[in-house]
């Protein structure tokens, strides 16, 4: 692309290099130097009088003034068109005014002056320059006699005025030209941007397809686009051909590559190819006679390449076959292709993306299956669990009550023991169900009013077994004037049990407290459970709360439970739209403050 | 007291009848035990006991069915029902209750959760 670009450039900018690079300022102060030394030849030789040289020093003073003028100025042709008409004025009157040149000088100058003007390569006009000078400089030997030696003089002068009006005829011409190109830069550059906006933002080849053919139109102009598309599934020989009158991309045929020749010859040197072929059909569907009766029409195929891969063809069609492609035009449909290879390889890629999307999606869906699976599997063990526990327990409570025949002491200690760790176990038990549930996402809430004091009642019976083994009681305390509110009391209740085990678990002298109380905005409940227990380590306490942790693995060995605890107690506060916060001193004990919102 | 009351107790666990009837026959209660839904029904024929309890989870008809069946036969449908099972959770128990069941005990349960029930529904002070 880069390489075509420049190619076009210098196509089309005359001299390029050289003289026309060199600044401009420079140049022509350097030629205006000539121009006067070679007028004030004419003007002085013979003999001059003071006007002549007043004159001759008016100008190189006009010439030392432009070194005092800015660099840019000389860029405008507001300033050296005036520049180039008072020059003229200059040397046509010292011509005048040395008065010794004929009407065959006055003619071969303004001879020179026009074909300067109209003249296209600065190159040839110098040749042509040179010649002209050298023959005129034999026209006047062989014609004049010999009157005066100053008539050679008239020699460099023609030559010194071809260069000056050359150059800057030509600058005018390289700038209008520059100019235009800029202009048409700007087009294209206006028509690739919204080809490469609209192109990318269409992720379907025909959608795609049909854009390209738009945009290819509104410069080209072709009278069909095709756009040949290779084809992994077709085998190498046969693409997809799509396309039809102007744009409107109808359903694509399989077509084979050897039926379009110069198609083939495009794709294989990955550069356009321009051919006159007789009149064909491209497609069948095509409206018949379209083509027909055209001895012959212009194609022109143009690679569509991604990096280092062909992926197809833009193919354009011109019925007149007296059509010609400029290099602006093929340059275009080159870079058309360009977008339109990128927009394709984003096509392909958001298919890929979507098959993978699907893909993945299958595997989260089989994944969640297999969760829901485990979690299903939890809860059913739990349940089953607790048919052999209730048997335990019963077999166990009929001990303990003497039904079964009065018991000594020895025995009734080991079914105490037994019946502890039942009880135990029905706790982890439990917690592997609650746990399952919230995996499940089975969590409700059951809202009803109901009275503090008579939760903090059946929760200290409940709590009462675990108390037993302490030299301590649980206190509870419940400030005055909480009204009866609406919560879900049974997850409450699962909240403050599991702190409340874990608290006289984890303590073994001292106390255990119960605190509720509400906040002085009557919208939340604070309960405090508070220890004298071993404390939990600092950089442990953001971590309690995560699934199947206990402070370190010897501790749990101390005081067994599943760890799933915490993670519940935490999941069942936000449930009732809570937060649970922890402060704990090592050694010490720990307080855990779990905050409600409320409505009486 | 007067005649003693008849209560049902089925379960395909016979440890768990086996506890139950124990706990009951020390109340002064004459206990019937059924071991499946099939037996239920075909007990429930020849008599009709003052109180059924009945466990949820039992191969082929489970306890909910047995309960739908007693509560839609006028026959049966005054009998009360206390339903024993290890299904702990709250929709389980709301379910057992719409289902027609008047007392709802979880496993494991204690002599005084049972009795307590039965009290309940049978309108008796401590025995």
């Amino acid at each position: 692309m880069e390489m075509a670009n420049t190619a076009v450039h210098s196509a089309l900018i005359p001299d390029r290099g050289g003289l026309f690079e060199a600044p401009k300022k420079e140049t022509v102060i350097r030629l205006r130097w000539l121009i006067g030394i070679i007028s004030s030849y004419l003007l002085v030789f013979p003999q001059a009088s003071w006007f002549d040289t007043g004159y001759i020093f008016f100008y190189f003073l006009t010439n030392v003034a432009l070194y005092f003028v800015d660099e840019k100025r000389f860029d405008s042709s507001y300033f050296y068109s005036p520049l180039v008409v008072f020059d003229t004025l200059f040397v046509t009157a010292s011509l005048v005014i040395s008065g010794q040149v004929g009407t065959d000088f006055y003619l071969a100058y303004f001879l020179v002056v026009i074909l300067c003007t109209i003249w296209q390569d600065f190159r040839i006009l110098l040749v042509v320059a040179s010649l002209s000078t050298l023959l005129y400089g034999y026209f006047l030997y062989h014609t004049t006699e010999l009157r005066d030696q100053s008539v050679y003089l008239r020699i460099p002068f023609l030559f010194i005025i071809w260069i000056f009006y050359g150059y800057f005829a030509q600058l005018a011409r390289r700038e209008k030209i520059l100019k235009e190109m800029a202009e048409q830069d700007a087009q294209d550059m206006a028509m690739i941007q919204t080809l490469s906006q609209s192109l990318p933002s269409s992720l379907d080849y025909q959608q795609i397809l049909a854009t390209v053919g738009d945009k290819i139109n509104q410069v080209v102009r072709a009278d069909n686009i095709y756009v040949f598309i290779g084809d992994e599934d077709q085998g190498p020989s046969r693409v997809l051909l799509f396309g039809g009158t102007k744009t409107e991309g109808s359903k694509p045929i399989v077509a084979d590559l050897q039926e379009y020749p110069f198609v083939q010859e495009c794709l294989k040197s990955r550069n356009p190819v321009i051919r006159r072929v007789p009149g064909i059909d491209f497609m069948p569907a095509e409206p018949q006679g379209e083509s027909e009766g055209l001895l012959s029409q212009l194609v022109m195929a143009v690679p569509i390449i991604f990096r280092e891969e062909t992926l197809g063809a833009i193919c354009l069609r011109f019925n007149d076959k007296n059509r010609v492609l400029t290099p602006r035009e093929i340059q275009f449909c080159q870079i058309v292709a360009f977008s339109t290879a990128v927009a394709l390889v984003n096509a392909k890629k958001y298919e890929e993306l979507k098959v993978e999307a699907k893909r993945r999606q299958i595997i989260a869906d089989e994944l969640a299956e297999a969760d829901n699976l485990k979690s299903e599997y939890l809860a059913n063990t739990s349940h089953e669990l607790r048919t052999p526990i209730a048997t335990i327990m019963g077999y166990g409570n009929l001990l303990v009550d003497g039904t079964c025949g009065r018991l000594g002491k020895a025995h009734q200690r080991a079914i105490e023991r037994l019946m502890d760790n039942a009880r135990r176990l029905l706790g982890l038990v439990d917690q592997i169900l609650d746990y399952s549930k919230f995996e499940k996402g089975e969590r409700g809430l059951y809202v009803k009013r109901q009275d503090l004091g008579t939760f903090l009642k059946s929760l200290q019976e409940e709590l009462t077994p675990l108390e037993a083994k302490k030299p301590y009681k649980v206190q509870y305390s419940l400030s005055n004037g909480i009204p009866p509110i609406e919560t879900d009391w049974g997850k409450l209740r699962s909240i403050l049990i599991n702190l409340l085990s874990n608290a006289i678990k984890f303590t073994d002298q001292g106390e255990v407290k119960l605190s509720v109380a509400n906040g002085s905005d009557k919208k939340e409940l604070f309960f405090k459970v508070s220890d004298t227990g071993i404390g939990i380590p600092k950089d442990h306490v953001p971590l309690i709360f995560d699934k199947f942790r206990q402070v370190d693995g010897s501790t749990a060995k101390r005081y067994e439970g599943t760890g799933l605890g915490l993670t519940i107690t935490k999941n069942l506060v936000e449930l009732l739209g809570g937060r649970i916060e922890v402060e704990s001193q090592i050694g010490e004990g720990s307080t855990f403050t779990v905050t409600i919102p409320f409505s009486s | 007291m007067d005649d003693k009351r008849t209560i049902m107790v089925v379960d395909d666990n016979p440890d768990i009848v086996t506890i139950v009837k124990t706990i009951l026959e020390v109340k002064g209660y004459v206990v019937q035990s059924a071991f499946s839904g099939q037996e239920v029904l075909s007990l429930l024929k020849e008599q009709k006991p003052d109180l059924i309890i009945l466990d949820v989870m039992m191969p082929q008809m489970d306890g909910l069915e047995v309960l739908t069946r007693l509560k839609g036969d006028p026959g049966t449908a005054s009998i009360p029902v206390i339903l024993l099972t290890a299904k702990v959770q709250y929709e389980d128990v709301l379910g057992g209750y719409k289902m027609g069941a008047d007392y709802y005990i979880t496993k494991p349960f204690t002599s005084t959760q049972l009795i307590n029930g039965i009290n309940l529904l049978l309108g008796e002070g401590k025995a």
